[in-house]
């Protein structure tokens, strides 16, 4: 299996290896949402926050005790926790619920927990892929036939969410699959024709859209179109956006949020919020901590000495890059309002426990790292 | 570099490294530090990626601050935008005659936008000053601002003067978060004749507001009964919206973009008012009663009358408990549509569907005989004629005319439920009609598939014989006899129509029903013989107008078993038989189909055949065509009746 060259590590040897730094930053970007989720007061109490604070530290606690674990064990885990994952989101259909307010089933209920399995399944993707492309020869993966088994991880479960439907997961699944790909080194030239293939398929896709997928892209494109009714929200965003000014307008007074303008300020559209209450500074600052995030994780991933390792750290980079990107374009109105939560800042418990469970794994094959010391 | 030459002791890398140890142009770089290389070149170029797709997020952040922003900073700090609805108006209703049925007129109203009020109470209590506002309505506001978009505008009070009006426009103006505006309201113009067919507005369920978020305009209302709920979509239109940039006292500033309403269509009715009028007025005498008359050519249902009625206008305005209780529970259910929602035993008027499943299946011919002598006994039942002496021989042609009700158990033993249940819905009982109507009941014409699925029990015998004269389980409405009607004077699938939004829209003529002409003949004969032959059970409904014949039947259904020993005055109201007549005139080259029902009117020849009469003398006075061909001295009249006396006095000239 795999070389492991500190199993036995001390627990305290593996504590000094932990990413403090890396922690800490994520910490600071939690922070800054449940700061914000304090301007939301429900009878005078901050509830949203008071919970996501709870949420957070757990989550904390499991990230730092998964990344204690060996990864040989995590390897092991790997094809269980991505079948699993499969098998909730086959479920869903049959036993889904609907979030109150919204039409799609998209949550399971178990023990009156309720979690949202696609969010899960993009975390084992990673996972069942590292592994994949960890015991393949490395001068044969650009084979088609050795494409294949990893082109089934990616679509197999894109076929039922794309029924569901649910195509920002969809989208999001395919694109986390096709940068793990390409990320394992495999020949660009798969790459180049993919990209010229969905742009040719594109209109074919367009005819296949549900309506409600197609006014989603009208109102996209032209948001006046409908402003009470799809376009309403996006409208009210970039309006949240564009009059928060350079420094914001402090926590609690943005009238956008306080007047109740915007509806899921506190979990999809968390970012306007924020954005009103600091402004495009206090924006811009934000960013600057999630590039920080991304390129700490990259740099963890360069120093990890496995290629399972190299590719779990990569490949959550990559879902946490995506999360962050969709989420602001889309509270932008750059891209579509597909429903995806800002990681670390956004209310809600399934996207913050698998990002920081995925984290957690990634991170163990960090702390296990051979080197010379 | 350290990681590789760790990665290089893998055990697994001297397996894959034997496969090709060599790349491109002899580089001894074996394959997994290639896989290595590539891993930390491609991860700086979705670095980069990332970078680059950062700093369009910055710049688009940018952009909507600083190019946009200006617009947005309006739109949002103190000046916000405020979207107004414009409601878009309800097409009109027009009869017939295009004389005009329903209409709106303005309404002058008050409002309140939670939004641009500071604090909604205070808003209130300023009003108050001018207009009054009970405490009530102060809570239904506020409870209705809880829960809805701020925006939207609730209502304070509508129906207002033109005075108080004026003074809002003045005095309001300081008040934060309330307009005066001006919609429209509904108005029936012929509210009681109308009342069960056009239906009336009221307010949208929780489903349709689902569906269309403007539903919740103030006042919105929606068709909630007749053709008012069926056409709902095309009378309805489309509302427009126009948005403001207001200020922080909620006044415009100025006014954005705009988009018009677009009004709904106006709706064309195949019904003459005169004639509702005129119907109405004769049915008055009976308690319950309902009439529908149809061209049968057409299918248009030129009146279709229900009594009592109603005012419409009472249920789109906002009525108050009392006084909607009072009407739910008035005598005689004038809510009720007994036109199409009344469902009725459709007696003897079913003996043409049992005769004619007969011919058609060879069962019988116009010479078959039964003898009547007032009883059939079958399996040990008694199965009485309405004639306890017995009619004696019966054929077709008589049995018909003398509605002999023992025939009929006999033809209808021979022809057999299923038989007669087909001949029944093909004639267009027991199904409700696609014709935009909403309500409609459906009837019922059982067989043994119902009563298996529905009563869970088998089918008797003796049940297809009480079916055969249309009692039993058989239940019909008055549209589906007059449509049986028609659909046997024409032999064609005549379909009922209400309305059309397009004046004169042509209408293709309905297909053949696939019954044999020759049966169809012999069932118009008796119908003909019925009225006009002294010995017919409906000889009072004869029109007594040289060479113009009606043709029609009687019914007296029962609506509990005979009573025997009882005279019919003993007999409690409710009790007794309905009357019921079905008919239709010209005998040759028929124009219009009727059914006329009464409640408890006791006999369908007595009671409902002069009715019937009455009823076609007015159809055909008022009909274009005939009208032309009436018009001839020897024309008696109806006194009392103006159209009736036209023409006579035409006639005279």
């Amino acid at each position: 299996m795999i070389n492991d060259p500190a199993p036995l590590l001390p627990v305290l040897r593996k504590l000094t290896r932990l990413p403090w730094f890396f922690l800490a930053i994520i910490s600071l970007i939690a922070g800054l949402g449940i700061l914000t989720l304090q301007s939301i007061l429900i009878n005078d109490v901050a509830i949203y926050a008071d919970q996501q604070l709870i949420r957070y530290l757990i989550a904390l606690a499991a990230l730092i005790t998964f990344a204690m674990v060996p990864p040989a064990i995590w390897m092991r885990l790997s094809y269980p926790l991505f079948f699993m994952a499969i098998v909730l989101v086959l479920l869903v259909p049959l036993i889904g619920v609907s979030p109150p307010g919204s039409g799609a089933n998209r949550w399971l209920m178990f023990f009156g927990v309720s979690i949202q399995p696609s969010e899960l399944l993009k975390i084992t993707l990673v996972l069942a892929l590292a592994r994949y492309f960890h015991f393949a020869a490395a001068d044969k993966i650009s084979h088609p036939l050795y494409l294949l088994p990893p082109a089934l991880m990616i679509l197999v479960p894109l076929l039922p969410i794309f029924l569901q439907p649910d195509l920002g997961t969809a989208m999001m699944i395919a694109m986390i699959g096709a940068g793990m790909i390409f990320l394992a080194g495999v020949n660009s030239l798969y790459f180049i024709t993919a990209i010229a293939l969905v742009i040719a398929a594109l209109p074919v896709l367009w005819a296949n859209l549900l309506p409600y997928q197609r006014e989603r892209i009208f109102t996209y494109l032209d948001p006046e179109r409908d402003p009470l009714g799809a376009g309403y929200h996006l409208l009210q965003s970039k309006i949240t956006l564009g009059s928060a000014g350079m420094w914001g307008k402090g926590a609690m007074q943005g009238p956008q949020i306080q007047l109740n303008f915007l509806p899921e300020k506190h979990t999809d559209f968390i970012f306007a919020m924020f954005t009103e209450e600091r402004g495009f500074m206090g924006a811009v600052g934000l960013m600057g901590l999630y590039m920080l995030c991304f390129a700490l994780l990259s740099a963890m991933a360069l120093r990890t000495t496995t290629l399972y390792g190299r590719l779990t750290i990569s490949g959550m980079a990559l879902t946490l890059f995506l999360y962050v990107f969709i989420n602001m374009g889309m509270v932008m109105g750059l891209l579509p309002v597909v429903g995806v939560p800002l990681p670390l800042m956004s209310y809600g418990g399934t996207s913050i426990a698998s990002l920081m469970f995925g984290l957690g794994i990634a991170i163990a094959s960090f702390v296990h790292r051979s080197n010379k010391a | 570099m350290s990681q590789l030459h760790q990665k290089g002791t893998d055990p697994r890398a001297s397996q894959s490294g034997h496969g090709s140890p060599y790349r491109k142009m002899g580089t001894p770089l074996d394959a997994q530090s290639l896989q290595n290389k590539r891993f930390t070149r491609r991860t700086l170029m979705l670095g980069a990626g990332g970078l680059g797709l950062f700093g369009l997020l910055a710049s688009k952040l940018y952009n909507l601050q600083n190019i946009e922003g200006r617009k947005y900073n309006s739109l949002a700090q103190d000046n916000r935008t405020a979207t107004r609805f414009l409601p878009s108006i309800r097409g009109k209703i027009y009869d017939r005659t295009k004389t005009l049925i329903a209409s709106n007129s303005q309404n002058l109203r008050v409002l309140l936008i939670p939004d641009q009020a500071d604090n909604i109470s205070t808003s209130l209590d300023l009003l108050a000053r001018t207009i009054p506002v009970s405490t009530r309505q102060k809570q239904r506001i506020l409870r209705i601002a809880r829960r809805q978009n701020p925006q939207i505008p609730i209502l304070v009070t509508d129906n207002i003067g033109w005075k108080q009006f004026a003074r809002i426009n003045v005095l309001g103006k300081r008040i934060p978060g309330i307009i005066s505006d001006i919609s429209w309201r509904r108005q029936y113009h012929y509210g009681e004749e109308f009342a069960h067919i056009v239906g009336h507005l009221g307010p949208p369920s929780e489903l349709q507001l689902a569906a269309n978020p403007a539903l919740r305009l103030p006042g919105t209302l929606v068709g909630a009964n007749g053709i008012e709920q069926g056409f709902n979509e095309r009378l309805q239109g489309k509302p427009g919206h126009q948005e403001f940039e207001v200020n922080a006292r909620g006044r415009n500033i100025k006014a954005l973009n705009k988009k018009p309403a677009s009004n709904g269509e106006d709706l064309y009715l195949t019904i003459d008012h005169v004639l509702q009028q005129r119907i109405l007025q004769r049915l008055s005498p009976y308690r319950r009663a309902a009439v529908v008359a149809m061209d049968v050519n057409s299918g248009d249902v030129v009146a279709i009358c229900s009594t009592p009625s109603f005012d419409a206008n009472i249920l789109t305005h906002p009525i108050d408990e009392k006084r909607w209780n009072e009407l739910k529970d008035a005598r005689d259910h004038p809510l009720s549509d007994k036109a199409t929602r009344g469902q009725y035993p459709p007696g003897s008027t079913f003996k043409m569907v049992t005769a004619l499943a007969a011919l058609e299946a060879g069962v019988i011919t116009p010479a078959t005989t039964f003898k009547c002598t007032g009883v059939m006994e079958w399996r040990k039942h008694k199965f009485h004629c309405w004639s306890r002496t017995g009619h004696g021989n019966m054929r077709l042609h008589k049995a018909l005319k003398q509605s002999c009700d023992v025939y009929f158990y006999q033809t209808a033993r021979k022809v057999g439920i299923r038989r007669l249940a087909a001949m029944a819905r093909q004639l267009g009982l027991g199904d409700v009609y696609d014709c935009g109507l909403p309500g409609q009941k459906p009837g019922l014409i059982p067989d043994p598939d119902w009563m298996q699925s529905i009563k869970r029990r088998v089918w008797f015998g003796g049940e297809t014989v009480l079916a055969g004269i249309g009692q039993g389980d058989v239940l019909t409405t008055p549209l589906q006899l007059a449509v049986m009607t028609a659909r046997l004077a024409t032999g064609r699938k005549v379909q009922p129509r209400f309305a059309h939004a397009k004046e004169d829209a042509p209408r293709l003529v309905p297909p053949k029903l696939e019954l044999k002409e020759a049966s169809l003949e012999l069932i118009r004969k008796a119908m003909t013989g019925v009225i006009n032959d002294r010995d017919g059970t409906g000889a009072k409904a004869a029109l007594g107008w040289p060479g113009l014949q009606m043709a029609g039947k009687t019914g007296t259904s029962q609506v509990r078993a005979i009573q025997r020993g009882k005279t019919p005055k003993e007999i409690e109201w409710k009790y007794q038989d309905h009357a019921l007549f079905v008919a239709f005139a010209p005998a040759r080259n028929p124009r219009y189909a009727i059914s006329v029902i009464i409640e408890h009117g006791k006999s369908g020849g007595k009671v409902a055949g002069p009715v019937a009469r009455d009823v076609m003398k007015m159809l055909l006075i008022r009909d274009p065509v005939q009208r032309l061909s009436l018009a001839s001295p020897a024309q008696p009249s109806i006194p009392g009746h103006p159209d009736f006396q036209a023409v006579n006095d035409r006639g005279g000239q």
